[in-house]
């Protein structure tokens, strides 16, 4: 081989390297790769934006590297690169944020339900509890034991029973009736006692006695009924009364009983007016009424030497006086000779009720 | 004169350019952002971090170098040390939502778990109810009194 071919075989092989394309940098194929990715199309889905702007990037390293400007090329493609990385994270926040969404409204709607259950449940166990309490009392309720015959001694018991009965029940409808005084319940279980009172001499002795226990549970029902409807408060004003009426009026024995707080007064009338000690308790149970707010009921059971409604008129407009608003009753049943010693004893006696709610 | 007016403006101006130019406009942010990032970071915060410091470095090195295109190649790797700066940024609040949409996910299995109770609960209360129900109607079964008594009786059923 000559020298001259040497030196054309010299210049062939430099002039072909000239014209060769140069090398390819790795940072773009790797680029072009994630760019073709099953993630990528994840990407672009949820973030398209920056899933753009990555493709961008990556599309400026190509048009670098055909121009041939192979180092901006591959510095173009590593930030092309990273700019995939953060449309990957862009499209995963994405999907965090639905996530959260998705289950923030699932749980709203999750508890609009539960308040609905929880509210359909109250409903459906208080109506249970009333049932199982109505199937506790039937079980329970032991029959009524028919009555023995008529005969004298025991016919003229139950009369004194009924009308004793009969008494106890006007005074629990009377108290339902200040309680509410618009019910109409209360105001006709009232009527039927009364009529009954006039009526039940006329009647067998067994049935005037069967129908005054019916009326006292009618009257007994009633009230509660009312006393329940009108109670609001967390404290029971009745239980306040009472504490605060125990220390000064420890002399009237103060109490409570089904129609609210009672004060007994003993011989505080003798038959026709007011004793002195009398006058001095009714001042003082009329200033303490007037301060409070409650219904007051005033009850006179008379002795059994005055008990005729006609002598109680005296007292009767004292009493008026005194406390305007209550409801005054005198007790139509005064002791008998079938009345045992302490009823005896309790007879002539004047009971203040604050029918409490 | 004129000529001599725009050559005193020139010269006045010229401090001021490094100032505005964009390589420290993102530098600028590129500090910021990491700045930003909390000691002792998870894996994936800390090597985003580290890909923004070497990639400053390499844009320092392209700045002092005299390579063809030093300046493009020096904007370029700001940028990206921008671009991992911002994923170290967005990392983080990813890892924050994804937190948070585990919690939003468990407490709405804690409410499907509640609503089953309470189906179950209440579908007992209903059996209570049917039950008393039944019990209720069965004892209110009036049956008629004897002769020998005075007053009608409500007996309960079952009862001799």
């Amino acid at each position: 081989m000559t020298l001259n071919a040497v030196c054309l075989t010299i210049l062939t092989a430099l002039a072909s390297l000239a014209c060769a394309h140069p090398p390819r940098p790795a940072a773009l194929d790797r680029s072009q790769m994630t760019a073709e990715s099953d993630g990528a199309a994840f990407s672009r889905k949820l973030a398209p934006q920056a899933f753009a702007r990555a493709e961008g990037l990556r599309l400026d390293a190509e048009a670098a590297l055909t121009d041939g400007r192979q180092t901006v090329a591959a510095a173009l493609a590593e930030q092309a690169l990273v700019a995939f990385e953060r449309a990957a994270v862009e499209a995963r926040k994405v999907d965090a944020l639905s996530r959260i969404a998705v289950a923030e409204q699932a749980s709203q709607t999750r508890k609009t339900e539960i308040a609905k259950l929880v509210a359909l449940q109250t409903e459906i166990a208080e109506e249970t509890k009333r049932l199982e309490l109505r199937v506790e009392i039937e079980t329970n309720t032991i029959a009524r034991a028919p009555l023995a015959p008529e005969n004298g001694a025991r016919s003229a018991a139950r009369a004194e029973s009924t009308r004793s009965i009969l008494e106890a029940s006007r005074i629990l409808c009377a108290a339902a009736r200040l309680l509410a005084p618009d019910d109409a319940e209360a105001k006709e279980k009232l009527l039927g006692v009364e009529t009954l009172l006039t009526t039940s001499g006329s009647l067998p002795a067994h049935e005037a006695l069967t129908r005054a226990m019916d009326q006292r549970v009618a009257c007994l029902a009633v009230l509660t009924k009312l006393k329940r409807q009108s109670a609001r408060t967390a404290s029971d004003p009745g239980d306040e009364l009472l504490a605060s009426l125990s220390p000064s009026f420890a002399d009237l024995r103060p109490h409570r009983d089904d129609r609210g707080v009672v004060l007994s007064a003993r011989q505080a009338w003798d038959g026709r007016q007011l004793t002195t000690a009398g006058r001095d308790i009714v001042d003082r149970v009329g200033k303490l009424a007037a301060s409070r707010k409650f219904p007051l009921m005033v009850v006179l059971h008379p002795e059994a030497k005055t008990g005729t409604e006609k002598a109680t008129l005296p007292i009767i407009d004292q009493l008026r006086s005194v406390f305007p608003s209550a409801s005054l009753i005198v007790s139509t049943a005064p002791p008998s000779a079938l009345s045992t010693p302490a009823q005896s004893k309790d007879a002539g006696r004047i009971e203040f009720i604050f029918v409490t709610p | 004169m004129r000529t001599r007016s725009l050559f005193f403006t020139a010269a006045l101006l010229a401090p001021l350019a490094p100032a505005v130019a964009a390589p420290a406009s993102v530098r600028d942010q590129v500090q910021t952002l990491l700045a930003a990032v909390a000691p002792n970071p998870p894996r994936e915060i800390s090597r985003a971090v580290n890909e923004a410091k070497a990639a400053m470095k390499r844009a320092d090195a392209h700045r002092s170098g005299a390579a063809a295109e030093a300046e493009t190649l020096a904007d370029i790797s700001d940028k990206t040390a921008l671009e991992w700066a911002q994923l170290a940024k967005d990392v983080g609040e990813l890892q924050s939502l994804q937190v948070q949409a585990d919690t939003a996910e468990k407490q709405l299995q804690e409410l499907d778990a509640q609503v089953k109770r309470e189906k179950a609960y209440l579908e007992e209360t209903e059996a209570r109810r049917g039950r008393a129900l039944a019990a209720l109607n069965q004892l209110q079964t009036v049956v008629p009194a004897p002769e020998s008594a005075n007053v009608p009786q409500t007996r309960k059923a079952g009862q001799q």
